[in-house]
């Protein structure tokens, strides 16, 4: 490990990019709990995604070699068990590997605040690396482009809504191979609406979330 | 394998035929995917889109397919599909566009393929394979689709060759009785729109047609009054064909008689009427336009200008699925309208209008399976005087300056002199029925392999007459002589189809290339048996297709061994004009020999196929004469 703290610089795309050019990586995170400041990461999972589709062969996925008491109703969730948490892979290679893997994309995930939280610590835990990963919200885009449909939260309730039927959900691979199949609904859904650039997108979610916050 | 893929799979393997392949080549498939989304109402593939590029799976959703039958139709769903169906198989095994418009009913996710993923899937898994090929009834089947795929049109596959005349004629004739006034008949005419109007007593039966382009004939004509009855101007005893008459035979009618308009007839009565324009407007093959240009070319310069129009016909049939018996059939009628309008032009410098003769073809000319690779084997007969010696050398400047026009025209001159313009190919018709008797008397390996050329004999121009009587003759010998048909079996099975042991293909070196000869060795082992058998059997067409077929009819052969020859005879034909093809887009000089390697797996099994049935042909014809 690097004795000097590196900073990486990665900014999100140019605002005027067409949303057509954009490729996204989406990203999900399955955790040791909700604690931002405590939790880790137990695995990984990552999917290319642009209007054309989900690459299936460029995607990343990883459990991590995290050996820390698990509670039961979390492992309820993810179903990693601690044994299999041990046979995970090697923290710092595997970080190293997935920084490759994403690296200068922009990123992706459904309640991304969480998911850019834990990473941008496991970054900086494991490669000393500080960063500010440029991700959008995968949930935000959805309200703004789905307003009728304000009262949704959970990726459960739009996957009901779109019926979108996957097995396994709760690995973060599957996970963020829903969240790219909402994104490419959503990429679809702004361009019906005449949305054609990351900043028509961008705009469109700020004013969203503004009204939210008032009606709030 | 990791988590999402194996999900992945554990999605598809709940459908057929995933459910019977291994995860090997499940994970293949799956990691050369993309998982797309097209919103409800998208237009996934249609005709226009051209040919296929890419294997759909359905994730999730609803897709649609749709067929026009014609463009004013409303479209008629042909079938709904949900998650696990995939499509469109057809269209990928045959290389071409889809018939069917597929549109999403629902948000859909499909996982899609490139084409190339589908093939290797297609070879690696007999399960895949099978189930992609359920519905489509034989191997042999598949060709057809197969062939087309040079396709360089957007096709619609409903404009095809095969569509009967009464789907296209969309509403009921004009009509008119005799004695109408020409003027009242076309006041009908432009009433209605249309371009003729079928003159008919009360019986209805049709007696005359009249079209537009009379009436600018009469028009010119001062002496003519409008008011004077339709039947003084109509053209008598117009073309007609049965209903049920096929777009093909309509264009070949057409062409042949250089009409633009045919009566449909159903019990001598009329009841639609098919122009040119509606075949063509449908198939863009300018055919008739075709013929009518080199039956009126001005000179051979201009006939030789329009060759490379049969070229492109050729290519634009073959995209429109055209079999290889058609393509052969239209070629031969193209080349037949060159051969006498080079004859014709030919004559006018040339005086020797006072002997008669007729001009004779041979060979595949002769059996009316000429490809864009055609030399000239041709000949004269003519009838003499007192000593045909001096007819013969009057004729010789005439024959050579006929071979000279159609080399002009691309018919290459015969390496082996097969051509009227040897004294030897100009006989008299007494001197071609001793030569011939002499071919049975003295079967010397020249005189068998004489035989397989000369007795695939045609008139092309002229007098069709003049060699009757000699060939009724030579028939009944041949009939009658099974000696000297046992000796033709055995030259025709010197020519065995080149597959060895294992049934790999046997490939031979010619011109630094390897490979097959599709015509030596291909066809050659169908045409030759055919002839055979043909001749043993009084059956006095020269068609190779309609040799078998009217074996068949005699029952030599039976109809399933026919039905298959026919096909593995018409694919390797179909092949070797695609082959041409490809040649000449690329500005090389065509050949017949085809290196197996460069044609596709499924190509090559088919091919594989049908030597194994010119095998087959050749073992009925070594038992039936013992050999």
């Amino acid at each position: 490990m690097g004795l000097f703290r590196t900073t990486l610089h990665w900014p999100p795309p140019a605002p005027e990019t067409p949303l057509e050019k954009l490729t996204w990586c989406v990203i999900d995170t399955e955790t040791s709990g909700l604690d931002t400041r405590r939790d880790r990461v137990l695995s990984l999972g990552a999917f290319d995604v642009s209007m054309a589709g989900i690459v299936l062969n460029r995607r990343f996925e990883a459990v991590l070699k995290i050996d820390i008491p698990l509670n039961e109703h979390n492992i309820l969730i993810h179903r990693l068990t601690p044994q299999q948490l041990t046979l995970g892979r090697e923290l710092r290679e595997t970080y190293s590997r997935f920084l490759r893997h994403i690296r200068d994309k922009p990123l992706l995930a459904f309640h991304a605040a969480f998911d850019k939280a834990m990473l941008e610590r496991e970054l900086r835990i494991n490669l000393n690396l500080t960063c500010r990963l440029p991700f959008s919200d995968v949930a935000f885009w959805l309200r703004a482009l789905f307003p009728e449909q304000r009262q949704f939260r959970t990726l459960d309730d739009w996957m009901a809504h779109f019926r979108l039927e996957m097995p396994n959900r709760h690995q973060a691979a599957i996970d963020a191979l829903c969240t790219a199949e909402l994104a490419l609904i959503a990429l679809h859904q702004a361009q019906r609406q005449g949305l054609q650039t990351l900043k028509q997108l961008d705009e469109t979610v700020r004013t969203s979330a503004a009204l939210h916050a008032l009606s709030h | 394998m990791s988590d999402s893929l194996k999900t992945l799979i554990g999605f598809i393997n709940q459908y057929a035929p995933f459910n019977q392949m291994d995860d090997q080549d499940l994970g293949y498939l799956l990691e050369n995917c993309v998982l797309s989304y097209f919103p409800s109402g998208t237009e996934i593939l249609s005709p226009a889109h051209g040919k296929v590029e890419h294997f759909y799976i359905l994730k999730q959703g609803e897709v649609r397919g749709e067929r026009t039958a014609l463009p004013q139709e409303n479209a008629n769903t042909t079938f709904v599909i949900g998650p696990g169906d995939c499509f469109p198989m057809a269209a990928l095994v045959g290389e071409r566009a889809t018939r069917t418009t597929h549109i999403t009913t629902q948000d859909t996710f499909c996982l899609v393929c490139a084409k190339s993923i589908f093939v290797e899937l297609f070879t690696r898994s007999s399960a895949f394979r099978d189930f992609c090929l359920r519905g489509i009834s034989s191997l042999l089947d598949v060709v057809n689709r197969q062939i087309q795929s040079q396709a360089q049109v957007a096709l619609s596959d409903h404009f095809s060759l095969d569509t009967s005349l009464l789907t296209l004629s969309r509403r009921r004739p004009v009509m008119c009785s005799p004695d109408t006034a020409i003027r009242e008949a076309v006041r009908r005419m432009h009433e209605q729109g249309v371009g003729s109007i079928v003159i008919a007593g009360e019986d209805a039966i049709p007696r005359g047609i009249f079209t537009l382009r009379d009436l600018r004939r009469i028009v010119a004509d001062p002496r003519i009054s409008l008011e004077g009855p339709i039947a003084s101007v109509m053209a008598n005893n117009p073309v007609g064909l049965p209903a049920g008459a096929t777009a093909f035979e309509a264009a070949l009618t057409m062409a042949k008689h250089h009409f633009a308009h045919i009566l449909l007839l159903e019990n001598n009565r009329c009841v639609g009427v098919i122009s040119e324009r509606d075949l063509f407007s449908l198939q863009r093959v300018n055919l008739v336009h075709i013929a009518r240009t080199m039956a009126n070319a001005p000179s051979v310069a201009a006939l030789a200008d329009m060759q490379d129009e049969v070229g492109r016909l050729a290519e634009t049939l073959i995209a429109h699925g055209a079999s290889a018996d058609q393509i052969n059939r239209l070629i031969t009628l193209l080349n037949d309208y060159t051969t006498r309008q080079a004859i014709r032009l030919t004559l006018k410098t040339q005086h020797t209008s006072d002997i008669q003769f007729s001009w004779l073809s041979f060979g595949s000319a002769g059996r009316k399976e000429q490809t864009l690779l055609t030399d000239q084997d041709n000949g004269i007969v003519f009838v003499s005087g007192t000593d045909p010696d001096i007819s013969r050398q009057r004729l010789m400047p005439l024959a050579k300056q006929i071979n000279d026009a159609l080399a002009q025209c691309g018919f290459a001159l015969c390496p082996g002199n097969i051509m009227a313009s040897n004294p030897q190919l100009c006989r008299s018709q007494p001197e071609w029925h001793q030569w011939f008797e002499r071919f049975i008397d003295a079967a010397t390996p020249q005189n068998l392999l004489n035989s397989c050329i000369y007795f695939d004999l045609r008139v092309q121009w002229g007098d069709t007459s003049l060699l009757e009587q000699t060939w009724l003759a030579i028939s009944e010998r041949l009939r009658q002589n099974t000696l000297f048909q046992r000796m033709l079996a055995e030259t025709a099975l010197q020519r065995r189809p080149p597959l060895g042991l294992f049934s790999h293909f046997v490939t031979q070196k010619s011109g630094g290339i390897k490979g097959i000869d599709l015509k030596k060795e291909g066809l050659s082992p169908f045409v030759d048996a055919a002839r055979v058998l043909a001749l043993a059997h009084g059956i006095s067409e020269t068609n190779t297709l309609s040799r078998l077929r009217g074996l068949e009819a005699a029952g030599v052969l039976e109809s399933p061994d026919v039905n298959a020859w026919v096909e593995a005879y018409q694919f390797i034909q179909l092949l070797r004009l695609r082959w041409q093809l490809d040649a000449l887009r690329e500005k090389r000089s065509p050949s017949n020999l085809v290196a197996p390697e460069l044609l596709n797996p499924l190509d090559q099994r088919i091919l594989k196929e049908a030597f194994r049935q010119a095998q087959r042909l050749q073992r009925k014809l070594a038992w039936s004469y013992q050999l």
